[in-house]
């Protein structure tokens, strides 16, 4: 059944057609929610508004809390131009925490679990990105005259490395056993796994 | 899995990022004289704007309402990340007839579902929590599943064998799952292949 037919990425018999309502539906249950910078973004935004509105509300009603020196402030304000070092500092610090923030919006971000191929919107399943990358590696490991893998996921594809002695024919041989087992688990969206033989 | 709190950090995220990129924007090019030298060397504060601030009464107590505006909309941010949709107490099966109602413990349900998914093949530990809102229960099911073992035989299970049991305690037409699967090792299955070698 190995064929030596060059490095052509194997594929099973009948790969799973991926890419359905479910699906999509896993994917974005799976995908991270950013929750790490929302939490500090929001500690921010909570902190600096509720420091800001106590001194000017307290100064209002004529009993100043200190929680800046506002005094030193307004001095440091008032002699500190707008082309002064530390106004600069400060101006730059903030366009890139707000670069920071934007970034950590937009992108998509990594999630730990990647979805498996299902047809039920009313049933998602994923897995470990690390655990699927652990069962390439167990299909590895055995196959007879394979010693040690190891595996990792890196986007669509799993890059498989084995110690074992049996060059190209080995490697055909890992490749499809690894690929056969994650064509099994259908991991959307699918992977492609890549062998290296170490001697 | 709270795809409302996922949406309100990208919005939340990508708002409070462009406001401060503008604001260190702004100030960074008039710093560095994009606006002529004069207002460069301008002092941050100036004298004009002191005296616009004590001239009109309004300033403060508006300075101080946006403050309050901001510290509110932060202090929701937060606890919208905190905030749990898993459901606690009993849970109340709408009545068929006039005649009361059925209670049910959430707890005793998502540990019979468990003991269900636990009894399938290659299956090593179940955890399951059931979510809100009550009258349209969702469930969470964190397995723990043999290496080795086929991923697909577990889904069917669970659709065919464990939410028909789950739909039916609850009383209800349907159960959203969302399954999380560990791959543990461990099994005779992967033991066995092992000592082939």
């Amino acid at each position: 059944m190995a064929t030596h037919a060059g490095h052509v990425p194997h594929r099973s018999a009948s790969p799973p057609k991926v890419g359905g309502a479910a699906d999509r539906k896993a994917t974005r249950t799976f995908r991270s929610r950013r929750v790490l910078p929302a939490l500090v973004a929001a500690l921010l935004l909570t902190a600096a508004g509720a420091a800001a509105a106590t001194q000017v509300i307290s100064t209002l009603i004529g009993r100043p809390v200190r929680i800046a020196d506002q005094g030193r402030l307004t001095t440091w304000a008032a002699t500190h131009g707008w082309d002064h070092w530390q106004t600069l500092a400060i101006a730059g610090g903030l366009m890139l925490l707000g670069a920071l923030l934007l970034w950590a919006g937009l992108l998509p971000g990594r999630s730990k679990l990647v979805p498996l191929h299902g047809e039920d919107r009313d049933l998602l399943v994923g897995v470990a990105r690390r655990d699927l990358a652990n069962a390439a590696a167990d299909a590895a490991e055995s196959l007879l005259g394979v010693g040690k893998a190891g595996a990792h996921v890196k986007g669509r594809r799993i890059l498989l490395t084995v110690r074992g002695a049996g060059g190209p024919a080995l490697a055909e041989r890992v490749r499809d056993a690894a690929q056969r087992r994650i064509d099994e688990m259908a991991p959307v969206p699918p992977r492609t796994v890549s062998v290296r033989v170490k001697e | 899995m709270d795809r409302r709190a996922s949406r309100l950090n990208h919005v939340g995220l990508t708002l409070f990022g462009l406001a401060l990129v503008a604001a260190g924007g702004l100030a960074l090019l008039r710093g560095l004289g994009a606006w002529g030298r004069s207002r460069a060397t301008e002092p941050v504060l100036t004298d004009t704007v002191r005296r616009y601030a004590a001239e009109h009464a309004w300033f403060w107590p508006v300075v101080a309402g946006v403050a309050v505006v901001l510290a509110l909309l932060g202090l929701y941010w937060l606890l919208a990340q905190l905030r749990s949709h898993r459901l606690h107490g009993n849970l109340t099966m709408e009545p068929d007839a006039d005649e009361g109602e059925t209670r049910l413990s959430s707890k005793a349900v998502a540990e019979a579902l468990e003991s269900d998914v636990a009894a399938f093949p290659g299956v090593q530990g179940a955890k399951a929590r059931l979510m809100g809102p009550r009258r349209h229960p969702r469930v969470q099911l964190n397995v723990s599943y043999d290496r080795g073992a086929d991923t697909m035989a577990l889904r069917d299970d669970i659709r065919d064998r464990a939410i028909p049991r789950l739909r039916a305690a609850l009383g209800v037409d349907q159960v959203p799952a969302v399954v999380r699967l560990h791959l543990v090792r461990g099994g005779e299955p992967a033991e066995e292949r092992r000592t082939v070698r």
